[in-house]
């Protein structure tokens, strides 16, 4: 992942965590607690408001009871006439202020008396508020009715009449006009905010209702959770969903068990205020909320994009400028921003480059003076190689002469002189031509003239060449040549090889049984050379050291064989300048058996 | 035969001559400077023995005047050198036409192999 995107991706859960979230919590637990310190207060409105219509119904049973009692004189028996007795309960009415009208009826249910003298002499016996009463019961309506004289929601609230013989003589009619219970529940705001306030019975009688439209109300009552609520007996505040008007709720409470003596079962207060307008100021507060976190997100996004940018952007250009050292471009610009460390880091990285400028220029340099020394061993090693030959021919001319007698003849203790002179001349010869051989190896200076040359041609030519070396010494030599074709390889050098390792092993072969073996063979990728001998092999002590300079097994002064000890240094060095390999067969145990590759052009 | 040596060393010179004598050939020796260029020129030799590492005048520079001149019979002329030429200087002067690169020190043997080709 980018940096940058690092930066932003935990700059915005940082943000998150250490903000957002208790910001949210705080929220929602405000939420929590306004929602029910409304809702306790709005159940303590209703309950309250019940109270009173409570006190307000009983008053009137009290009214009935007081006025109907064998002891209110004013309206028993004959004592007083009927315009009296009316006038008695006129005053009364003013002074409760709570009825539309009191009616006497007689034994016959025949309205004899009204205050608002309305429909005086109507039969009413049928009516329940009579048949009750008349049976000596205080009776009330548990519904309102509708007053059929005044057009009115009204209770009635009926007791009997007495003779002074203490007998049944009449009913007393109290009608009780339902505006006074809306007077009551007038408070038509709660938190200010207006309200609908509906009185209903468990039945979804409509006792009273502020709300012209009352059928909302019926399908309110028609809601399972309003049956469930008027159902249970400890729920005393509900929210109901009003399906038509999305999520708007009416409030509720209920009286369950009727009033202290006005039985009127279970009715509910129904409160239609919407939870939208009552959680406005709430609600409020959640939008407030709601944009100012997603302001300080945004700001927070934007700041870490800033911020981001800021650090990852000279990081990016530093990167950059990186990449062109490994182009070897040390033009470097130093980067700027992105904070005291990038500065300082770019700083370094300068310094970095101009150090390994300076070290490349001494690394040059070094390489320039260590070619030079190169070129001059290898001059010198010509030089020194020639200067040594010189003078071997005049050496080498009259030693020859004398052995050969062209100078006179010389007595057996001379000629043998003149041999072992002979001999160590070859040696020198020998030796001049293998140093400047192995120097010429160590400073890649030995150009090989490689050319296609038919394999067989060539081995045969070796072969004769080295058996006159061989045959001196009575050891068989035999080629074993198992493919044909061209070898791209520089002649004369593999003719070295060839010669040197032959040669070796005619050193060490037994006489007269000796028997060495080339053989030539096609491999994958390479024609492989392998020089076997029958001799005592080498000692396992010594394999790993045979190719070092001047490595010789034998070492005493009385050794048996010659040469330089720079023979199988130079047969490496020009085996692999041809790209080939040459090593020791540890797993030969009859004798000693070298082998080398030359790559297969052919193949 | 009318063999001519050129080489610097006297000692080689010397030898070879010897030699050469020993065997019944005429045997004259060019040891410094421009002279030996004039000889090779104005004599008529059978085979010219030319060493190539010389002071001033090299075996180089006599046989690029020689080939020059055009009209000089080459293939009598064997190059002795103690240089260790590589395979493209050698094969230089090779292509030149002269009989052969020797290379010192040489042996008798190597002598008469060349004095028996020219006799």
């Amino acid at each position: 992942m980018k940096l940058r995107s690092i930066i932003i991706i935990s700059s915005i859960c940082l943000v998150t965590i250490s903000l957002t979230i208790p910001s949210f919590l705080a929220v929602t637990s405000f939420s929590n607690e306004f929602e029910k310190t409304v809702t306790s207060d709005i159940e303590i409105i209703a309950s309250d408001s019940l109270d009173k219509v409570d006190r307000l119904l009983n008053s009137r049973i009290i009214d009935i009871q007081f006025l109907t009692s064998e002891f209110n004189l004013n309206l028993i028996g004959n004592n007083y006439s009927i315009k009296e007795k009316m006038n008695y309960l006129r005053d009364y009415e003013i002074q409760t202020q709570m009825y539309t009208s009191i009616s006497i009826y007689d034994i016959d249910g025949i309205k004899i008396g009204d205050t608002r003298n309305l429909k005086i002499g109507i039969d009413e016996s049928n009516e329940l508020f009579f048949t009750e009463a008349i049976q000596g019961k205080i009776f009330h309506d548990s519904i309102p009715v509708k007053s059929k004289s005044l057009g009115i929601s009204i209770i009635h609230f009926s007791g009997p009449l007495f003779d002074e013989n203490g007998n049944i003589d009449g009913v007393l009619v109290l009608r009780f006009s339902l505006s006074k219970v809306s007077d009551i529940l007038e408070s038509d705001a709660i938190y200010s905010k207006p309200v609908e306030v509906h009185l209903l019975s468990n039945n979804g009688e409509i006792i009273y209702s502020n709300h012209p439209h009352i059928g909302i109300l019926t399908e309110v009552t028609k809601l399972e959770s309003y049956q469930n609520f008027i159902q249970s007996t400890d729920k005393k505040i509900s929210f109901f969903d009003k399906a038509d008007e999305g999520y708007e709720v009416l409030f509720s409470a209920v009286k369950q068990a009727g009033f202290q003596q006005y039985h009127g079962d279970k009715w509910v207060l129904l409160f239609d205020l919407p939870t939208s307008v009552l959680f406005e100021e709430r609600n409020k507060e959640l939008s407030i909320f709601i944009i100012i976190s997603g302001i300080i997100l945004s700001v927070s996004i934007i700041a870490s994009f800033v911020i981001a940018t800021r650090i990852s952007n000279p990081i990016r250009e530093l990167e950059r400028e990186m990449k062109k050292i490994s182009k070897f471009n040390y033009k470097i610009e130093s980067v700027t921003g992105g904070g005291t460390e990038i500065e300082s880091m770019s700083k370094s990285f300068e310094k970095m480059v101009n150090d390994i400028k300076k070290a490349q220029t001494q690394i040059k340099n070094q390489l320039k003076k260590l070619t030079k020394i190169d070129e001059q061993k290898d001059e010198f090693a010509a030089m020194v190689s020639h200067e040594l030959k010189t003078p071997l021919v005049p050496i080498q001319l009259y030693t020859e002469m004398l052995l050969k007698g062209v100078l006179g003849s010389l007595d057996e203790k001379q000629l043998k002189a003149l041999r072992s002179i002979s001999t160590n001349i070859e040696s020198l010869k020998e030796l001049v031509d293998d140093v400047l051989d192995v120097t010429k190896l160590e400073v890649g200076r030995l150009a090989l003239h490689k050319q296609e040359v038919d394999l067989k041609d060539f081995l045969d030519k070796n072969i004769d060449s080295l058996s006159t070396f061989t045959q001196e010494k009575k050891t068989s030599l035999e080629l074993e040549l198992k493919t044909s074709g061209k070898i791209f390889c520089d002649p004369n050098r593999i003719t070295q090889v060839i010669s040197n390792l032959i040669k070796n092993s005619a050193d060490f072969v037994p006489d007269k049984t000796g028997i060495i073996k080339l053989i030539v063979e096609r491999n994958a990728k390479a024609i492989t050379f392998t020089v076997t001998d029958n001799g005592p092999g080498i000692p396992k002590e010594n394999q790993d050291l045979l190719f070092q300079r001047f490595y010789k097994i034998d070492t005493s002064p009385t050794r048996k064989h010659g040469g330089t000890g720079l023979g199988l240094t130079i047969c490496e060095g020009l085996i692999e300048a041809h790209g080939g390999k040459i090593w020791l067969d540890k797993e030969y145990t009859q004798g000693t058996s070298f082998k080398f590759t030359i790559p297969d052009t052919n193949s | 035969m009318n063999i001519h040596i050129i080489d610097d060393n006297k000692d080689i010179t010397d030898a070879i001559s010897l030699f050469a004598e020993s065997q019944n050939h005429q045997c004259t020796v060019s040891n410094d400077g421009r002279k030996r260029y004039d000889r090779i020129i104005n004599e008529d030799f059978d085979l010219i023995l030319l060493d190539i590492a010389m002071p001033e005048f090299s075996g180089y520079d006599i046989l690029s005047k020689l080939t020059d001149k055009g009209n000089f019979e080459m293939s009598k002329i064997v190059v002795i050198t103690a240089s260790n030429l590589d395979g493209y200087a050698s094969g230089k002067i090779e292509a030149l036409g002269i009989y052969k690169l020797v290379r010192k020190p040489l042996s008798l043997e190597a002598l008469e192999d060349i004095f028996s080709k020219f006799v």
